[in-house]
């Protein structure tokens, strides 16, 4: 009987994770899970454009520094990412239907995604954190989901070895009852990681095709 | 008791002229008051042939002297890290989509003499150098153990940011950092 509650009580508390705010986060299992799931999917199909400011550090644990970035997402239905950065240095970045461009320092280059698949999988994380697409990232991770009643984080560990070898897990925040992700946090095998937290999301509004000429 | 005294005085003097630090008696970095203190951060851009890569580079010297560098893409992703001590250069980490045999071997040769020529001599480049006439940090024509004729590592300042270039025509890698100022951090 003693063993029994002892693995209950490994078990309860293998399901609970502590983030660093404090915020007490259990495992979602079975219909709640799948009812969030489907939740999350059915908010982000009806996504056609996504406009968010954000905020990236970068921890480099060899320095004992961080690094920080500023700048604006815009997304825009089917597969049009722009991700301008403004701070430390201007750079941008757009990801428009398989094909890549970058500028910086007023240089521009061009190239497939198919050339790049670390630049074509981060675009795919990107647009379906965004969006809130989880689905769609299945096939490359095994997710679990946790809440703490206003926040759910998605939990993805990479499949493949070659992903792996790049991010040792990836995690999603969404608010619980807008569905809009708050921050993407990707955690690499060498122990640095990046935080991007998203703010100011503007969801549907108008968009131009403009925005995503690069020249 | 004069002989003790003698003895202490002696041990005094001595402890009082030891060396401000002696990690290893083959410690070959000198102080770098640039990145003592505080990592510098640089704008990066590395040019491997027909590729360009552009990132952030993060530079470091410890307590123990080595010098630390890391080296990320705009997104965090990293590409590769560093340690210069004693004379070699160790890569401590490098991308997997860059970890080949012959590409480690020619960025160890060139991030040394990078930092040993280069972050190690960031105090030598003053304002009136240009990107016209910078300063030729290696090779130093007046020194014979400079003789990798493949090599040059320059430098200038404009508007209080220092820019340092590795050229490496042999293997066609270059090298370009551009140092950020402290409210563009």
């Amino acid at each position: 009987m003693k063993q029994i509650f002892s693995v209950f009580i490994i078990i309860l508390f293998a399901s609970i994770q502590v983030d660093a705010q404090g915020n007490t986060f259990n495992k979602l299992e079975g219909s709640l899970k799948e009812t969030f799931k489907n939740n999350l999917y059915a908010s982000s199909e009806k996504i056609t454009s996504l406009e968010c400011t954000f905020i990236q550090r970068q921890t480099l644990s060899l320095l004992s520094d961080e690094i920080i970035s500023k700048g604006t997402m815009t997304y825009k239905k089917t597969e049009r990412l722009l991700w301008v950065y403004k701070a430390p240095y201007e750079f941008q970045f757009l990801m428009n239907n398989g094909r890549i461009t970058t500028k910086s320092d007023g240089k521009i280059s061009s190239f497939d995604s198919g050339s790049s698949p670390l630049m074509k999988e981060l675009c795919k994380i990107m647009v379906a954190g965004l969006k809130g697409d989880t689905k769609s990232l299945e096939s490359s991770f095994e997710t679990s989901y946790l809440s703490n009643g206003s926040q759910v984080k998605v939990i993805m560990s990479p499949k493949s070895k070659n992903l792996a070898s790049i991010f040792k897990q990836i995690n999603l925040l969404f608010d619980a009852s807008t569905f809009l992700v708050s921050s993407i946090e990707m955690a690499e095998p060498s122990g640095d990681k990046t935080t991007i937290a998203i703010n100011n999301v503007k969801i549907n509004g108008t968009v131009n095709d403009e925005v995503f000429d690069i020249h | 008791m004069m002989r003790y005294l003698t003895f202490i005085s002696l041990a005094v003097i001595l402890c009082s002229c030891t060396p401000r630090i002696a990690p290893g008696a083959d410690m070959k970095n000198p102080v770098v008051s640039e990145i003592a203190t505080e990592p510098m951060h640089f704008r990066a851009t590395v040019i491997f042939g027909d590729n360009r890569v552009t990132g952030l580079m993060g530079i470091r010297q410890k307590e123990d002297l080595s010098i630390c560098g890391s080296f990320i893409n705009e997104f965090g992703v990293k590409g590769f890290d560093f340690i210069y001590s004693n004379g070699k250069m160790n890569l401590v980490y490098i991308m997997p989509a860059l970890d080949r045999m012959m590409v480690k071997k020619i960025l160890k040769k060139d991030l040394s003499m990078l930092v040993k020529y280069g972050i190690s001599d960031l105090g030598m480049i003053r304002e009136s150098e240009s990107s016209a006439s910078p300063k030729i940090l290696y090779p130093n024509l007046n020194n014979p153990k400079h003789n990798m004729k493949a090599v040059t590592i320059s430098g200038y300042k404009t508007n209080l940011k220092t820019n340092l270039t590795l050229k490496d025509q042999k293997y066609k890698l270059t090298i370009e950092l551009v140092s950020m100022l402290p409210d563009e951090e």
